[in-house]
């Protein structure tokens, strides 16, 4: 615990760390002076063990989390479309890994703390990680919203209560496969109510030719499966997802995108002006199409450019879209205040 | 994750962890074991019938619901616990034996 404790102070230190990680990490450093008070006899110990376990579970991605590494603009859209799943107050920590795969992982040390100290963390962890390689590419990372997806899923134990209501065979081996294949098709759901075409697009590319396997459904399945959901069409998996969306009283799975048109911005090298939060998500539906068009010769003024530059070139105006969309908002935010 | 296996931890370790304190008869706050037993109680009415939600529905219930309905065992010695205070280190010790082996077929 001391261990832990000293190097969060350290972290503290460093000139990159940002405004709310900062509140965050001060807030872990004050919890375990507590701890180390109140749990410093041999009986308390296997409590003190837990609570750290805890909480170096909630530390792990914080270092990667400094103001020069983290994406903003992707971990500014997910905070949206968390908001829209009643998850407002929480900090995202990010960490960037050589492995081509993403990861959304939920550390909740109020668990723990809430039921043993009596102490309220205030804030939410959420801890993600994706590819290196993508840190300057939003539109391949239009992955993490189907991470989100399945944060949500484990959070709200959704699939889990799904099988209480359909449960799955009795043969063990094949239920395991139907539990994984439920939660990617809710998690692929997640992620096409707020990118659309963006994410399947994304989704074949990534995941070209996947057949069955006892995690995932096959890629043509899942496609399927989005593909109905995008046309209004029901399917047997998504009426038991939005009867168990009901049941838990959150909110259903609906289209929560509007595609921009950003070809007059885009095709002049401008970043697009993003009017609302269904923007902010449509954006990469857009960014998608575009990229398309310009691989596919369609916009003349790109017409000439290499793939890998034009590539770069569409992230990047993304990228400041989204920017110039969270300094306005903020800057709306301190006027409001100001009133 | 896009490729591989979701990376997902019960919520019933920290149930289990609470119960073997309870089996040892370590002192708890009166709150945890009423909590406990929250769980418990809520998770053998959803096993029962899953529409059966309350408006302070823990996650841990269900996924011990899941367990219920999966464990018949973990079932019947819940039947047994009216209240929290009838969560004794026997009871504890009971849950936790049945408890233990599982290793969640479906998951979660």
């Amino acid at each position: 615990m001391f261990l832990l404790q000293s190097r969060l102070k350290e972290l503290l230190r460093a000139p990159t760390v940002s405004v709310q990680n900062e509140k965050y990490i001060k807030r872990l450093i004050d919890v375990i002076d507590i701890i180390l008070q109140q749990f410093n006899s041999p009986d308390t110990e296997p409590i003190c063990h837990a609570i750290c376990r805890e909480l170096w579970s909630a530390t792990q991605y914080i270092s990667g989390s400094t103001l020069k590494t983290v994406p903003y603009e992707i971990v500014y859209a997910l905070k949206v479309a968390l908001a829209d799943w009643g998850k407002e107050d929480f900090v995202i920590t990010t960490a960037i890994i050589d492995e081509r795969n993403y990861y959304f992982k939920e550390a909740d040390p109020n668990r723990v703390l809430k039921r043993f100290i009596e102490i309220d963390m205030d804030i939410e962890l959420i801890q993600i990680a994706f590819p290196k390689l993508y840190r300057h590419r939003p539109l391949y990372n239009v992955a993490l919203y189907h991470e989100l997806g399945h944060f949500i899923d484990h959070h709200y134990k959704i699939i889990t209560y799904s099988s209480l209501l359909e449960p799955y065979s009795d043969d063990k081996d094949l239920a395991k496969m139907q539990d994984y294949h439920r939660r990617e098709y809710f998690a692929d759901l997640v992620a096409a109510s707020y990118t659309g075409e963006g994410y399947t697009r994304f989704l074949g590319h990534f995941s070209r030719d996947q057949m069955d396997t006892t995690t995932h459904p096959s890629i043509q399945n899942r496609l399927n499966n989005i593909e109905d959901f995008l046309n209004g069409n029901t399917n047997s998996i998504i009426d038991l997802f939005q009867r168990v969306l009901t049941l838990l009283r959150l909110p259903q799975l609906r289209i929560r995108f509007e595609s921009p048109d950003i070809k007059p911005r885009f095709s002049n090298v401008l970043p697009y002006d993003i009017q609302n939060d269904a923007e902010l998500h449509g954006i990469f539906v857009s960014g998608w199409e575009f990229l398309g068009d310009v691989h596919d010769g369609k916009v003349e003024t790109w017409c000439g450019l290499e793939s890998f530059e034009a590539d770069r070139i569409v992230n990047d105006l993304i990228e400041k879209s989204i920017r110039n969309r969270v300094i306005t908002e903020k800057w709306k935010n301190v006027h409001n205040n100001q009133k | 994750m896009l490729s591989a296996t979701p990376d997902r931890t019960s919520s019933l370790d920290l149930v289990r962890f609470v119960l073997s304190l309870i089996s040892r008869n370590q002192i708890l706050k009166a709150s945890m074991q009423e909590d406990v037993f929250k769980i418990l109680n809520q998770a053998s009415r959803l096993a029962n019938n899953p529409q059966d939600i309350s408006d302070d529905l823990l996650p841990e219930s269900i996924d011990l619901a899941l367990q219920l309905r999966l464990h018949p065992d973990i079932q019947s010695i819940v039947r047994t616990v009216p209240d929290s205070n009838a969560i004794t280190a026997e009871v504890a010790n009971n849950l936790l034996e049945v408890m233990k082996p599982i290793s969640n077929p479906h998951g979660g």
